[in-house]
């Protein structure tokens, strides 16, 4: 008898969470949906604004939860159960889509994290100079204050005057080389910039102590 | 305006509810793709403060689905949705930490929010456990106690909480090699001027402990100290254990009796207190044989059991003042709220526990006075007062209907009610006022009353600690569970929220020695796992045999895991070389020798019989340095050796050698220590003379370095 009574209890206590479950269910298929959506947007948007255009440095993670809200909300419209009568199979699909979706997701942040390894110069404060004036370049990843990397012009090393993530600030020396140099920007981890800048040097110091006998 | 407004809620509510179903899910997701997976998702973490309310809505959206018709269901799952989002914001408040990292806790609350959700309405019935199987039960939990006991026996009298072994390890000793149950003698407080040997003379309380320490010594022999006294205290365990076994089966039941003691025993709080010699345990034990009387009393209506009742509350409350904090609001609330159609009963049993209570108290000070004086006096104030309670468990039934005609009077005419009421008000607050002079040790003040920051402290770093954040959130489960409990029984539920109540005001009035001392809280302890096995022993009622089994070995994992480190720091700590230093202090020194403990946390004074200062701070001392020299002074008052197993704290000792007012450095007060952890500010700095002449003492190695023994650096103070 007791055994019996037990098994009813968990009998009733199952029924409810199945019930519970298949009301659930298409909820959570929209969820999927939502997700990805959102990582696909977010992602997009991330890399075009910080990287491919570079309109801001990174992006906001409040603007991007709002973004999240707006499609909630959005998608509470969506017909799930229509669809669901006329094709009972679609939640396979979406879970299958969502899986390869949070891979794809994944590598992208992969992907990204190591980009932000590489300094990125975005503006230099002029292209050229003379030894003794100083430089100040900005874009971001040069690490932070206390990790300075080095700057160099062709192949000489430049004096460093200010560091910090997004903006250093440097000492031309007098014993660089005339005319046209590279200029490459160094992190802590020695990472190199990709893109290079072509700074122009008017004059060495031999060339005016020349002019000056 | 009104129905234009309802009708416009009615319109958008669903939708709403739908918009937060979303939601929900969606967190989540998120969190289980972010801190499980660890996968980065572009959202702030603040996303998750809205859980709360997401999941109350998400459930209340259910409920509201399936009772719609049904008014009074649905005004009941609204009032569950409120406590839920008590619930689940209340860690958050508490400590954000407890919720948002640790991952298990939170899965775990979650989900046992979900499991009450489907059963509210089904607790019902209690669940029994057959005789044989609670026989079994028994025993092997005793056995685990035993082997969880076993290794912690020999312990030396090292680690963080050493000084208490010498306030009751000392006493008893002394007592058991004298034969003499009145003699207080603690060589850990002498005074190398007044006091050399270490006699106490005040008696604050009833030395029940030490007593039964020197019973324990007397009855085993001196030798290995330290198992004899752990032997004593896990006496005291254990019957706290079969207390606590035979209260919960009386007013809850077995099942959740069991669950109790696993929790118990496996609490390194508990396992702590029944490891040291504190007076927490014994009061919580008295406390508990009290509350099993009182219900005994309740059962057979047999006054006899009242009157011992009240005794032995006055027994924990005579052994250490802190029990009648919390105890004297359970008591009085208890029975304010059993009797509710019978006001004479209550007030007769009011006037039966208060009367005893005040009575034992004065009869108690004028012993601990009469003791100073005449050992005889004290002996027959003793053995009239045994008499008089003989006597009156005899009579009791009979005082106690006088008693009661005499209550029922006072129903009638209820300006005497008034004045009696007004008079033992007033009594009160004058045995209270001349009693705070010892009280202002533990007793809040204006400073700290309210002060939020010391509970939310107390709170993490006191409590949850102990009890892990898992066993934590499950008693708040539990807590959860007793509003929708609707089983016939109502004395768990009574006791709890009495018992709760009682720990309120202990809170808020003991905040002082609660903050600095872990042993104080382990009568909230007690309530959590107690709370926390009432939501076990749910849980299990509902599970089949395998998914219970399942189920406690996961949850028995999860606290070993959370606890693992607690039961390191708490109880596996020593300092090494300790007994190679009793044997070269006991070589090195002279009986009468006085040392210099510069820790505060030596207890070498029990096993080498030497006097323990902690200071040289007296103004004697001062002169002499001055007239003598220090070595000199040193031997003539016969301090010997300074030990320290931390770095040495100059500034401690300058002040002697200086002409500084030596009353005036004071230690600093308990409440501005509290102050100042929280609000950043530091101490005032010793003045500049007292840093001079600490650099001075440093320099000039007044303090000579003789051995080193292990964590220990001893210094002799006679080389000149």
């Amino acid at each position: 008898m007791r055994l019996k009574k037990k098994k009813v209890k968990n009998n009733i206590f199952f029924k409810e969470l199945e019930e519970f479950l298949v009301e659930v269910l298409p909820q959570i298929i929209i969820v999927l949906i939502i997700l990805m959506v959102f990582f696909i947007f977010t992602d997009l948007y991330q890399y075009l604004t910080t990287e491919l255009w570079w309109t801001q440095d990174s992006i906001n993670y409040k603007y991007s939860t709002i973004f999240l809200l707006i499609l909630i909300a959005g998608f509470s419209f969506l017909p799930i159960k229509k669809i669901y009568s006329k094709w009972p199979r679609f939640s396979y699909l979406i879970i299958s889509l969502f899986l390869i979706i949070l891979i794809a997701h994944q590598k992208y942040n992969k992907f990204y994290d190591n980009l932000q390894q590489y300094p990125k110069i975005k503006t230099l404060s002029k292209n050229w100079g003379i030894p003794g004036s100083w430089v100040k370049i900005t874009g971001k990843n040069f690490g932070a204050a206390w990790q300075p990397g080095k700057v160099y012009l062709g192949e000489t090393e430049m004096t460093i005057k200010r560091w910090e993530d997004k903006e250093i600030i440097f000492e031309i020396p007098v014993n660089v080389g005339k005319n046209e140099q590279t200029l490459k920007v160094f992190n802590a981890q020695n990472n190199k910039q990709e893109k290079y800048f072509e700074y122009y040097i008017k004059f060495d110091l031999k060339e005016a102590s020349e002019i000056l006998k | 305006m009104k129905n234009y407004l309802i009708k416009k809620i009615k319109q958008f509510l669903p939708i709403f509810l739908k918009i937060n179903n979303l939601f929900f899910i969606s967190i989540i997701f998120i969190y289980f793709i972010s801190r499980i997976l660890f996968i980065d998702v572009e959202v702030t973490f603040r996303i998750y403060y809205l859980f709360p309310v997401s999941l109350s809505l998400f459930l209340f959206e259910k409920s509201f689905k399936k009772y719609k018709n049904d008014r009074k269901n649905l005004s009941l799952k609204l009032i569950n949705g409120l406590v839920i989002i008590f619930l689940i914001a209340s860690p958050i408040t508490i400590n954000y930490s407890t919720l948002i990292y640790d991952g298990v806790n939170k899965i775990f609350l979650i989900f046992g929010i979900i499991f009450l959700y489907f059963f509210n309405f089904k607790i019902k019935k209690d669940f029994e456990i057959e005789r044989d199987h609670e026989k079994f039960l028994l025993l092997s939990l005793v056995i685990l106690f035993v082997i969880i006991k076993i290794p912690l026996l020999n312990k030396s009298f090292t680690g963080n909480n050493t000084i208490k072994y010498n306030t009751y390890v000392e006493p008893a000793k002394y007592m058991a090699e004298s034969n003499n149950l009145f003699l207080v003698k603690i060589k850990y407080l002498a005074d190398p001027i007044k006091n050399r040997d270490g006699f106490d003379k005040k008696l604050i309380g009833i030395p029940t402990l030490e007593w039964f320490l020197a019973i324990t010594y007397k009855i085993f022999g001196l030798e290995n100290i330290e198992v004899k006294t752990r032997l004593a205290t896990s006496a005291i365990g254990l019957l706290i254990l079969a207390a606590s076994y035979k209260i919960i089966k009386k007013i809850k039941n077995k099942s959740t009796a069991l669950i109790f003691l696993l929790l118990l025993i496996t609490n390194p709080l508990f396992i702590l207190i029944t490891q040291l010699t504190t007076y927490d345990s014994v009061i919580l034990l008295f406390f508990l044989i009290s509350y099993l009387l009182f219900l005994k009393y309740e059962e057979k209506n047999e006054e006899k059991f009242l009157f011992y009742s009240s005794l032995v509350f006055s027994l924990s409350f005579l052994s250490k003042e802190v029990a009648i904090i919390w105890g004297l609001p359970f008591f009085s609330a208890y029975i304010l709220f059993s009797n509710k159609t019978n006001i004479k009963k209550t007030i007769t049993e009011i006037f039966l526990f208060s009367s005893v209570i005040a009575f034992s108290f004065l009869i108690f000070k004028i012993w601990a006075n009469s003791l100073l004086y005449n050992k005889l006096i004290s002996f027959i104030i003793f053995a009239i007062f045994s008499l008089i309670v003989y006597i009156i468990s005899k009579k009791a039934s009979k005082i106690f209907k006088n008693i009661n005609i005499f209550s029922e009077y006072l129903v009638k005419k209820k300006y005497l009610l008034i004045i009696l009421l007004t008079i033992l008000f007033l009594l009160g607050i004058f045995l209270f006022k001349l009693e705070i002079k010892n009280w202002s040790e533990f007793i809040t003040d204006k400073k700290i009353i309210f002060y939020w920051p010391m509970y939310e402290y107390i709170i993490n770093a006191r409590q949850i600690l102990y009890i892990s954040s898992l066993i934590f959130s499950t008693s708040l489960l539990g807590f959860f569970a007793l509003f929708i409990d609707k089983s016939k029984n109502t004395k768990f539920k009574k006791f709890i929220f009495i018992f709760a109540f009682g720990l309120l005001v202990y809170l808020i009035l003991a905040s002082k020695v609660i903050f600095f001392h872990n042993y104080y809280n382990i009568n909230f302890v007690y309530l959590y796992l107690l709370l926390s096995a009432y939501f076990l022993s749910i849980v299990a009622r509902n599970l089949g045999l395998t998914t219970k089994i399942i189920f406690f070995a996961v949850f028995a994992l999860l606290i070993y895991k959370s606890n693992r480190e607690v039961w390191k720091e708490l109880l596996i700590t020593e300092k090494s070389g300790f007994t190679e230093l009793t044997e070269f202090m006991i070589k090195n020194n002279e009986k009468d020798n006085f040392y210099i403990d510069n820790d505060n946390t030596l207890s070498i004074s029990i096993s080498t019989d030497l006097p323990r200062i902690t200071t040289l701070n007296y103004p004697e001392i001062q002169a002499d340095i001055k007239k003598i020299g220090f070595s000199e002074t040193m031997k003539k008052y016969k301090i010997k050796y300074l030990v320290a197993s931390q770095e040495i704290d100059y500034e401690k000792y300058a002040p002697v050698f200086t002409n500084l007012d030596l009353k005036k450095i004071d230690s600093t007060k308990r409440e501005n220590l509290i102050l100042e952890k929280f609000s950043g500010s530091k101490k005032e700095e010793s003045s500049r003379e007292i840093k001079g002449k600490a650099l001075q003492i440093r320099n000039e190695n007044i303090f000579d370095l003789e051995t080193e023994i292990g964590d220990y650096k001893v210094y002799n103070l006679w080389n000149d």
